[in-house]
């Protein structure tokens, strides 16, 4: 066995478009030819430009002697499974890309990784949740790794003004793993002559960082959890509903409580956050006389107050003239408040949206009259463009936002506390007989997201599954099928995998609701000979 | 303007004798070319090689016109095969390049007229072998295209020296025999960065104005009966035993000598450091290639020499030939050498090493083994399958159900993403459409979040691919091109075709003005204006000339709503022949490269420059992400939803956004969420901009406190609002 050969060493870099990987590559060669050193670099590239990843592959080798006529020694020109000494990776799941084939080993390899993740698209697009567990990545890196150094090196670019190449180059360095001294690195990216300062920077940050020991560095990311809400106001409404939420809900829920009522005031005012309040206590009288555990009472308070706090165009008008809002966006942008800039608001309300934001028998009259319908459309409905800097745009928006003290009288109000009393009547049915299902039941409104169209589908799907709850109901294993058929709705825009499973739980009926896929192309996934007839 | 700019290292390509040539595989090629005194040069861009016609267009001004150098991108590979007819009468040294196998099969009309004529001056072909890992098309070899018309196929080692050296035997080699000679260079090997020891750059002592002043012709060159047949004859009785004799007299096939007489290698040059890197890791190679067992290296792939073969196998038992990739032509041949010549050493080849796939070391190592262990007594004779890596462990099994595939995508800003919006946005009105897709960047529709188009048949068949599809229908197939493929050939495949056979389809061309996916070129209706070539010829026009009578041309693509329309029309518009729609607008990335500079002058200028990016309100996006399911932009990302009640991920715009303005013309398009937000940055605005600005501010922020003061506001802070 040979592979161990000292003189060489391999290094494998995988990077994603605009990540540097190129430059970083050369950086190591640049560094490795001034010292003496041979040294091969290749690549495919062309997919990375274009979101994909790329592997850039270098060997390095000391010629021993340093004679003239030395042998030349035989490169490699792609990475061999257990045959390399340093895997550098620009994203984290890149690391993992690069465990699994093969190329980090526990006898040499050192994996110098970033944390940070840039999704990819089935991550991204999913309806649910779908976003890769990286404890995953460190465990199998810290097992199979001689030396694993990882830290979100993306903000570390960010902070210094440069880009990740040089933040990896500086943990390279820091790591020990080459033989070169700190002056080589830096020399290289000096002759490298584009931004080096920056460059330097974010080298040094690295540097420092790739110190710190191994395994994943980071300072874990805060968590956000409900905290219990006081309140430090004057009103003594407010003062009193919190008061008897402390003596009539037992401890556990106390908090999320306190959160869904903040929620509530802020939504729309303290009258409103009391209905929650007794709707709560409406759901923990249920479950107490049921003598369960208080699953259901915590999920409702949740899903209820999320629920009770939809967003309506009030509601969004208000988000968008508050200060605060303003504030976060200063920030995200990186810019002061005093320099000129316009924030042009993408709002396209329908009809329906418009409609409903009118008192609830004129909206229904609207919705309902051909003419007033076409007129309101034309008025306020359809695409248009506010800038909430300009006098005119925010005006508009800040006066709808005044209307939130006449939601209550609202179509959509109405509505809403319609749909909310149906699903409370559902559980209230539901949880006499099956606890178990009614908990499940108690998450069906996390379907209903977004605006328009998609709130429109969440919301027929939510129907569809409540329905087939109370088809459920008295089945044994109702509350895993209500589960299935919850996942099946996140599965696609078109409903195919939820119609397949309602027919799946025997629901024919609902899952002809949905219509057929209104003539998408079948997908072959795989080809196979078909037998001569 | 390309991609990648070479400007600063075509300057090496000065570099005179004895001095060291530091670089790229590519930038060595051209670097042979010169030492080789070639007098024209051409080509099509393409993985691998477009940098190849990168550095070449670069090194136009820098070298090529001052070296007496004609060069032109070609606008096919078969036009650049044509081109190589100025060698037929001529003792003209040329050379052209493209992407293999596809490039090679739009030249192959060309080729096989060239080789069956054949050539007076030396002409190179550079092969870029796309193929194993990162290929973007069909598995198949360019050894079957130099078979069939004996072409000479020339495999060096991957290193500089033997590249360079190649390039420059191939043009001896080439004349020689009157043959065209092919020279593959595999991806790594394009990409390899080495050095070699420079030779002078050589003028072409005859030139192409020398031929066009003094010309020539040869009847018995020309593909017609009778000469059809002397050429075949020719080929076989004089080209091919000259070549032989070349290629034995200049020992293009290398044979590394080792101690056992038992056994030996045979080894395609491109595979010769995979080779010795698993020899290495059976512990029967040092690092310099230094090995016991023989290697007859075929540097040059086609045509075998019978002599050279049966040498090295006289008083072997077996060789193993490492051959990459299916058919295995050369095993099939070395068996008929051997059989006609009595040979009785055995000849493995893929019965022990895989029939597909990519020779990687691990496959290498595996099928030597194998070999070792069966036709030796004592190599690796106690090894049962030994692999430096151990198997898999728990944790490495948990990754494939965790690393997601990150398929290749549009860019940021991409301006052919709102195109496929809008076709995602009409099929959900009007149910699926039949889609022939095309080769381009425009492909990724295939992909998620798309999800578009059936087949795809070659660069610039989309148009025909839909030409079945000519029957009365309420849904027309839609065929998509890219600027790159309509020049190519889908002005005459696609369109014209469609035209003269009266089709009602539907041709979306994706102009991006450039031929993007290959690395930004410049094309016929690229809109740079460019001294040297001809540009700003418009698709619609062309498209007109041949007889289409529906054009449209959207010069903004982004407006997702106007292509939704568009096609709508198209879809309706009956009897007129085929409709032509022309999405253009301009490669962002060649955009933003131009725009930034620009930009940052202003800035510096003191003008008032606007800059804008989108961002994604927190507070009301709730985490459904049907604008990714409609975009797929990089930028458009995902972050953990802050609201300790919301489990879903919330969309987010990352800094990388160039505001292109997709996002709210989707909005507006398929009435998504009021979350999108463009902010505009205006630097070095005017005083009345900002006084204007100071006093709408003024008022805004009192009536925001005033509002916060009424509902307490500051009071309600939570961990969400």
């Amino acid at each position: 066995m040979n592979t161990n050969n000292r003189q060489r060493i391999n290094i494998a870099v995988t990077a994603m478009g605009g990540q540097g990987g190129g430059v970083l590559a050369d950086w190591i060669v640049g560094m490795a030819e001034s010292t003496g050193w041979i040294a091969q670099t290749t690549s495919v590239p062309g997919v990375a430009q274009r979101t994909g990843a790329t592997i850039y592959y270098l060997e390095l080798f000391q010629p021993s002697g340093g004679q003239a006529d030395a042998p030349t020694p035989i490169l490699s020109l792609s990475p061999a499974g257990g045959d390399v000494d340093l895997v550098i990776a620009a994203e984290l799941m890149e690391a993992g890309r690069a465990i699994q084939r093969g190329f980090v080993t526990p006898d040499r390899t050192t994996l110098i990784a970033s944390s940070h993740r840039a999704y990819a698209v089935s991550e991204k697009e999913s309806m649910g949740y779908a976003l890769a567990d990286p404890e995953v990545i460190h465990q199998a890196a810290g097992e199979m790794s001689q030396r694993y150094i990882c830290f979100d090196m993306e903000a570390q670019a960010k902070a210094s003004g440069s880009v990740i190449s040089a933040v990896l180059f500086g943990a390279l360095c820091g790591s020990g793993a080459l033989p070169f001294a700190r002056e080589v690195f830096e020399q290289a990216i000096r002759n490298g002559g584009v931004g080096v300062e920056a460059s330097l920077r974010a080298f040094a940050a690295g540097h420092d960082q790739a110190r710190h020991g191994d395994g994943c560095t980071d300072s874990p990311e805060p968590v956000p959890t409900v905290q219990k809400w006081t309140y430090q106001g004057a009103d003594q409404g407010i003062h009193q509903l919190l008061a008897r939420v402390e003596t009539d809900f037992p401890d556990g829920l106390v908090t999320p409580m306190t959160e869904g009522i903040r929620r509530l005031l802020d939504h729309t005012g303290l009258r409103y956050a009391e209905l929650y309040v007794e709707r709560m206590q409406q759901i923990l009288a249920l479950e107490q006389g049921l003598d369960a555990d208080k699953t259901l009472s915590h999920r409702v308070a949740a899903r209820l107050a999320v629920w009770m706090a939809y967003e309506d165009t009030i509601r969004v008008a208000e988000i968008k003239t508050r200060a605060r809002r303003f504030d976060g966006l200063y920030q995200e942008v990186g810019i002061q408040h005093q320099q000129v800039s316009y924030f042009r608001e993408y709002l396209h309300p329908r009809i329906e949206e418009v409609a409903e934001t009118l008192p609830a028998s004129l909206g229904r009259w609207v919705l309902g009259n051909r003419w007033a319908s076409a007129l309101m459309n034309r008025l306020f409905a359809g695409p248009k463009v506010v800038s909430t800097q300009s006098l005119r745009g925010f005006l508009s928006l800040y006066l709808v936002a005044r209307m939130r003290r006449w939601r209550h009288r609202t179509l959509r109000y109405t509505l809403e506390q319609e749909r909310i009393d149906g699903w409370l009547a559902l559980l209230t049915a539901t949880v006499r007989v099956d606890h178990e299902l009614s908990c499940e039941v108690a998450k069906l409104p996390e379907l209903i997201k977004g605006y328009g169209r998609t709130h429109a589908r969440g919301l027929k799907n939510f129907g569809l599954l409540c329905r087939a709850a109370e088809h459920l109901q008295g089945q044994p294993d109702a509350a895993a099928v209500l589960v299935k058929l919850h996942q099946a709705a996140l599965k696609s825009e078109s409903g195919t995998e939820l119609a397949a499973a309602l027919r799946a739980a025997g629901l024919e009926n609902l899952a002809k609701e949905l219509g057929s896929s209104g003539g998408s192309a079948g997908v072959v996934q795989v080809m196979e000979p078909q037998p001569a007839v | 303007m390309a991609e990648r700019s070479f400007k600063k290292e075509v300057k090496k390509l000065h570099a005179g004798a004895g001095e060291t040539f530091q670089g790229e595989g590519i930038l060595a090629v051209t670097k042979a070319l010169l030492q080789s005194g070639v007098a024209y040069v051409g080509g099509y861009q393409g993985s691998p090689i477009s940098h190849l016609m990168d550095v070449l267009a670069d090194a136009k001004d820098e070298i090529l016109d001052d070296m007496g150098v004609h060069f032109e991108t070609s606008a096919s590979e078969a036009t650049a095969a044509a081109m190589l007819s100025a060698s037929v009468n001529y003792p003209l040294r040329g050379a052209v390049t493209w992407k293999s196998t596809v490039g090679t099969n739009v030249a192959s009309d060309a080729l096989a007229n060239l080789a069956s004529g054949g050539v007076i001056g030396g002409t190179v072909i550079v092969i870029g072998e796309d193929y194993g890992e990162g290929s973007s098309i069909m598995q198949e070899r360019t050894h079957a295209f130099a078979m069939k018309s004996h072409i000479w196929l020339l495999d060096p080692r991957p290193n500089l020296p033997s590249i360079v050296d190649a390039v420059e035997k191939s043009f001896e080699l080439s004349e020689a025999s009157n043959t065209p000679v092919m020279l593959q260079m595999r991806v790594r090997a394009c990409h390899v960065h080495g050095h070699f020891t420079a030779k002078d750059n050589v003028k072409p002592a005859f030139t192409l104005t020398d031929a066009l002043e003094n010309p020539k012709r040869d009847l018995s060159r020309i593909v017609l009966p009778p000469y059809t047949f002397v050429h075949e004859k020719e080929k076989l009785e004089q080209r091919l035993p000259a070549a032989l004799q070349f290629i034995k007299d200049n020992r293009l096939n290398e044979v590394f000598e080792g101690t056992r007489q038992d056994v030996g290698l045979v080894v395609q040059g491109g595979c010769y450091n995979t080779v010795i890197r698993a020899l290495e890791h059976l512990g029967l190679a040092d690092a310099y290639g230094d090995t016991e067992i023989p290697l007859y290296v075929l540097n040059v792939a086609f045509p075998l020499v019978d002599d050279e073969l049966l040498d090295f196998a006289r008083d072997k038992s077996a060789l193993l030939l490492i051959e990459e990739g299916g058919p295995e032509f050369i095993e099939h041949e070395i068996n008929t050498i051997f059989a006609r010549a009595g040979c009785k050493t055995q000849l493995q080849g893929k019965a022990l090493l895989p029939r597909y796939g990519e020779y990687t070391c691990e496959v290498i190592k595996q099928g030597l083994r194998q070999f070792l262990q069966q036709h030796t007594q004592d190599l690796l004779q106690d090894e049962v399958a030994l692999k430096l890596v151990p198997s898999k462990p728990l944790a490495v099994t948990a990754l494939d159900e965790t690393v997601p595939a990150r398929p290749a995508g549009f860019c940021t800003g991409c301006p052919e993403r709102p195109v496929f919006s809008a076709i995602k946005l009409l099929q959900r009105e009007q149910g699926d459409f039949h889609i022939s897709c095309d080769i381009g960047c425009h492909l990724f529709s295939i992909l998620p979040p798309f999800n578009l188009g059936a087949t795809t048949m070659g660069y610039g068949l989309g148009g025909a691919s839909s030409s079945a599809f000519n029957v009365p229908s309420s849904k027309p197939a839609i065929s998509i091109m890219g600027d790159g493929g309509f020049w190519h050939n889908g002005l005459t495949s696609g369109i014209g075709n469609s035209v003269f056979n009266k089709s009602d389809g539907i041709n979306l061309i994706i102009d991006n003005e450039y031929t993007a996916a290959t690395g930004g070129q410049d094309i016929l209706s690229s809109k740079a204006s460019h001294p040297e070539r001809s540009t700003n010829n418009p698709i619609s026009r062309a498209v007109e000339g041949v007889g289409v009578k529906w054009v449209r041309t959207l010069t903004r693509t982004y407006d997702v709503a106007a292509m939704k329309r568009t096609l709508k029309e198209a879809i309706t518009t009956k009897g007129v022949g085929p409709k032509v729609i022309v999405a253009q607008s301009e490669c962002m990335l060649n955009l933003q490269r131009r725009e930034k500079r620009e930009r940052r002058q202003n800035i510096q200028d003191g003008k008032r420059v606007v800059e804008s990016r989108f961002a994604i309100d927190g507070d009301t996006c709730t985490g459904d992400r049907a604008c990714i399911r409609l975009s797929g932009c990089p930028s458009l990302t995902v972050k953990p939803n802050p609201d300790p009640w919301r489990s879903d991920p919330v969309s987010y715009i990352d800094n990388s956004c160039v505001g292109c303005g997709l996002c709210g013309e989707n909005v507006h398009a398929d009435i998504l969420c009021p979350s999108f937000v463009k902010v505009e940055v205006v630097r070095n605005a005017g005083w009345l901009e900002r006084q204007r600005r100071q006093l709408s501010q003024h008022i805004i922020g009192w009536l925001q406190r005033r509002a916060a003061k009424r509902q307490e506001l500051d009071l309600l802070e939570g961990v969400s609002q």
